[in-house]
């Protein structure tokens, strides 16, 4: 679930902050997500350059084995997928010839079989064809024991992958796996022709994964300068005819967000991604920049441990989501960047339900509900159930200043309500590697990322002795796991749409975490770079291929 | 002189393996292991104990800890566990380029400390004295990134004439202009912060050795006062600023994390910085062990260099 490792770097410097008051809506209205249009598009030309800023250094540009968003993005830019998937958050064939659906016959009626038909007379980088043994090999190497490839979910339940012949891949599944097409997105094939008779483990430090050369996507690896850019150039053999359409794009690593914003305004950087709120306002006064908001479909969570005996209690965790003001969170404090969320599954999904309480702000029905629990405020206005005390620490990863203005808002009217909490700063590796895999936490504050396919709500909610990925919240509720475990063993979209409304709504009136608010994925665009295209739930640049200069 | 060289050497093997033990028991300590980082958060407990098996973190501490000196004392830093890569190869890419930052950083401090020093310790014109003050308190105490930020801002934003980060033009890597323009910005806004410091301990030195009793002598004795300042003063008033020179070895591979950041300089401070937060063990100790090394022989190059400038502390 790569979304949810976006770590966004940057110290909040002084310079940004006194820029923008905290609730001070910016003077020009701003633009309304999802409501952002691309850039016009005339008549795509070939040529020109364009340089990209990253605020972070990618590592090994291979998927499974990177945890940062920017390392599978320039991946992708320079290898390929089988399929991609598109602004529309719809799966599109690349490497392979058509996204397999039990319509078109690539998957078996009872979901256990995947056909991938792979596009003929595809080269490598150097020339070598691409054939099926490659994305056998791919798969190899991602089970492979001595390869340190991430969590494997799903590539685990694979049986057997048969090669029919030289442009035919066939997966054979254990158990049916509904999100097995937003796996396969992230993962670039490797050239079995080079890597193939390396000792697994000695795979992950072959200079391959530094390069990707050779890669088979639209851009050829030219050089890396750690620390200081990467360099691609035009691949003239992509499978598409006529593109890409740049010579060359680079890609400047800037970890510092303000220089980032400098070198957008002198022109040294073209376009940046996952821009953070607090410097819209800085790139709306520039007017050679356009600025593109999408909803991403990941939400700000408050991760609730509902081990904790206090936070066990439906009740508390129904008055926390009551007690606090989403819409003034998203409309003052953000000033309206943002949408409010309150459930996981993001509205542009098939498998949204409208049919849920959102949680208007109502502090009365909040506070009813404690006293129901049976916390009573105590003498400092803190409510007490026994020597039970609804005081919390809330986890933060330290470094944006934005998160705590959201905190702390939240944090005033949960206390007008009896909760108090305070902030505890962070660093990541804390937060990700300590605090919520092993429960060490009684709320946390992040980002969490999900699939385009709603089966990644298992990962979230089903009982920890079923071994989800995501429930950093330990909920358990047996009923939900049936209907979550029904609803991703059919491929029928009709039927899971209903089990998933039904999910929906029951965690919804037993909501095991708080959900605050969608993402905002805020990209500013040189306006000279034509055809860029957002990715609201995959990887920027997916469609670097179409993006042009003008001149 | 050449046994006090061995006994010093002998002295500092010692002193870096305690250095590397308490590195090693800190690296411990710290909450969140990498196998959990590595493993990410779609991992199963299965995948946790392979990336925790193939980082080599499975193993008890003290195991780790041997391993990794014997591979050391082998010449083997280890792999990298964010870059999959040889540690020597790690550090190797971004050593020159915080080593040519940090030293044109420290040419230029000692360069204008050392007068700006002397300057407001002899001028009897208040408003020098007065501003020099005002001068080395702001320099000390403006933070860098914010002087940073406003140098890019001002230079580079709004006038346009120096670069706004980086280390080079892309594709003039070998044009010195261009690099030298890059080099600016950061070595300046880093030198402002010693200049500032050292020309006060110059300051306050040379007005202590002014009031010595031999400078009075070679007064009396009839000598020009800039032959008394430049022979005699200043040559004993430097002592501190040596120490302090010698301390700044390890900062000279260190580097400058903020200023890095800031000027997007690829350096080992952002090498640093990046490898804390994804608790990237074998580049974090190899790098705090070349740092260690230069203290140590920072320490010594001082030592040595008091001997030079100050007869009386010559050794034997």
């Amino acid at each position: 679930m790569w979304t949810r490792r976006r770590f966004i770097g940057g110290i909040m410097l002084l310079g940004a902050g006194a820029a923008l008051g905290a609730c001070t809506p910016s003077p020009q209205a701003p633009q309304q997500p999802g409501a952002a249009t691309p850039p016009a598009t005339g008549q795509p030309r070939r040529g020109g350059q364009v340089t990209v800023g990253l605020h972070q250094e990618p590592d090994r540009l291979w998927g499974p084995i990177t945890g940062l968003t920017v390392a599978q993005e320039v991946a992708d830019l320079i290898n390929e997928p089988l399929i991609r998937i598109n602004e529309n958050q719809e799966y599109i064939p690349a490497l392979a010839e058509q996204v397999p659906t039990v319509e078109n016959g690539l998957i078996s009626r009872d979901g256990l079989t995947w056909t991938f038909k792979l596009r003929r007379g595809i080269k490598w980088h150097d020339g070598r064809p691409f054939t099926s043994k490659d994305v056998l090999f791919t798969y190899q190497t991602i089970m492979h024991p001595d390869v340190p490839v991430r969590g494997r979910v799903g590539w685990n339940q694979i049986e057997s992958v048969d090669l029919p012949d030289d442009y035919t891949v066939v997966f054979k599944f254990k158990t049916l796996d509904a999100a097995f097409l937003d796996r396969v997105a992230i993962v670039t094939i490797l050239p079995q022709h080079v890597l193939g008779n390396v000792p697994p483990k000695d795979l992950a430090t072959h200079e391959w994964f530094r390069t990707n050369r050779p890669g088979l996507g639209p851009f050829r690896f030219v050089e890396w300068r750690p620390g200081n850019y990467i360099m691609v150039e035009r691949n003239p053999e992509y499978y598409l005819s006529d593109k890409p359409y740049l010579d060359r794009i680079v890609i400047k690593i800037i970890t510092d967000a303000n220089t980032l914003t400098n070198q957008l305004e002198t022109g040294e950087v073209d376009i940046r991604f996952r821009m953070l709120n607090d410097q819209v306002p800085i790139v709306q006064r520039m007017s050679h920049i356009q600025l593109i908001t999408t909803n991403a479909t990941s939400p700000w969570i408050i991760w609730v441990n509902n081990q904790d005996p206090r936070l066990a209690d439906r009740r508390v965790r129904l008055a926390l989501n009551y007690g606090f003001d989403r819409k003034a969170l998203t409309g003052t404090v953000l000033r309206g960047l943002v949408q409010p969320a309150w459930s996981l599954i993001p509205p542009s999904s098939w498998a949204y339900s409208d049919d849920i309480d959102k949680f208007d702000y109502n502090p009365q029905k909040a506070r009813q509900l404690l006293d129901e629990a049976g916390f009573r405020p105590g003498p400092d206005g803190i409510r007490v159930r026994g020597d039970q005390r609804l005081s919390f620490e809330i986890l933060n990863i330290a470094g944006e200043q934005e998160r705590v203005q959201i905190l702390s808002f939240i944090s005033s009217q949960w206390k007008e309500i009896g909760i108090e909490t305070r902030i505890k700063n962070v660093d990541v590796a804390t937060m990700w590697g300590n605090a919520l895999p092993r429960g060490q936490y009684e709320m946390a504050y992040s980002y969490t990322g999900r699939y385009v396919d709603p089966a990644d709500l298992a990962q979230h909610y089903l009982c920890p002795e079923k071994n989800p990925t995501t429930n950093w919240g330990r909920y358990c509720n047996p009923q939900l796991d049936e209907i979550l475990l029904k609803a991703q063993a059919t491929l029928d979209r009709q039927q899971r749409k209903s089990l998933y409304a039904q999910a929906l709504k029951m965690i919804n009136q037993d909501p095991a975490y708080v959900f605050l608010a969608w993402r905002a994925d805020h990209t500013p665009v040189n306006k000279r770079l034509k055809g860029y295209k957002p990715a609201p739930a995959y990887l920027e640049m997916w469609n670097a291929a179409e993006w042009w200069v003008e001149q | 002189m050449n046994r006090y060289l061995i006994r010093r050497t002998l002295l500092a093997i010692p002193t870096l393996l305690v250095v590397s033990v308490l590195l090693f028991g800190l690296l411990q300590l710290a909450p969140g292991g990498p196998a959990a980082l590595y493993a990410g958060p779609d991992a199963g407990p299965e995948d946790l104990e392979r990336i925790s098996r193939l980082l080599g973190t499975d193993q008890p501490a003290p195991v780790q800890y041997l391993r990794w000196l014997g591979g050391v004392l082998r010449g083997d830093w280890g792999i990298s566990f964010r870059y999959r890569e040889p540690v020597v190869g790690v550090l190797a890419g971004r050593l020159p380029n915080t080593v040519q930052l940090m030293a044109a950083a420290l040419l230029i401090a000692l360069l204008l400390s050392v007068p700006f020093g002397v300057v407001s310790a002899v001028s009897r014109w208040r408003p020098v004295q007065y501003l020099a003050s005002i001068a080395a308190m702001l320099g000390v105490s403006i933070p860098t990134f914010w002087l940073g930020m406003m140098v890019l801002l001002v230079f580079s934003v709004r006038l346009r004439i120096l670069p706004s980060g980086g280390m080079a033009t892309i594709g003039l890597e070998h044009d010195p202009v261009d690099r030298i323009l890059h080099l600016i910005g950061p070595a300046s806004v880093l030198a402002t912060m010693y200049i500032a410091a050292w020309s006060r301990y110059v300051r306050s030195s040379l007005l202590e050795v002014l009031h010595q009793d031999y400078i009075r002598l070679a007064r009396a004795k009839g000598l020009s006062e800039w032959t008394v300042l430049t022979q005699h003063a200043l040559r004993n008033a430097l002592l501190p600023l040596v120490t302090l020179i010698g301390l700044q070895g390890s900062s000279l591979v260190g580097g400058a994390m903020i200023t890095e950041v800031v000027f997007a300089w690829p350096g080992m401070g952002r090498l640093l910085a990046e490898a804390l937060s994804s608790r990237d063990y074998p580049v974090l100790m190899a790098a705090f062990m070349i740092m260690a090394v230069l203290t140590v022989l920072g320490n010594l190059l001082a030592d040595l260099a008091y001997g030079w400038v100050d007869p009386r502390i010559r050794l034997s």
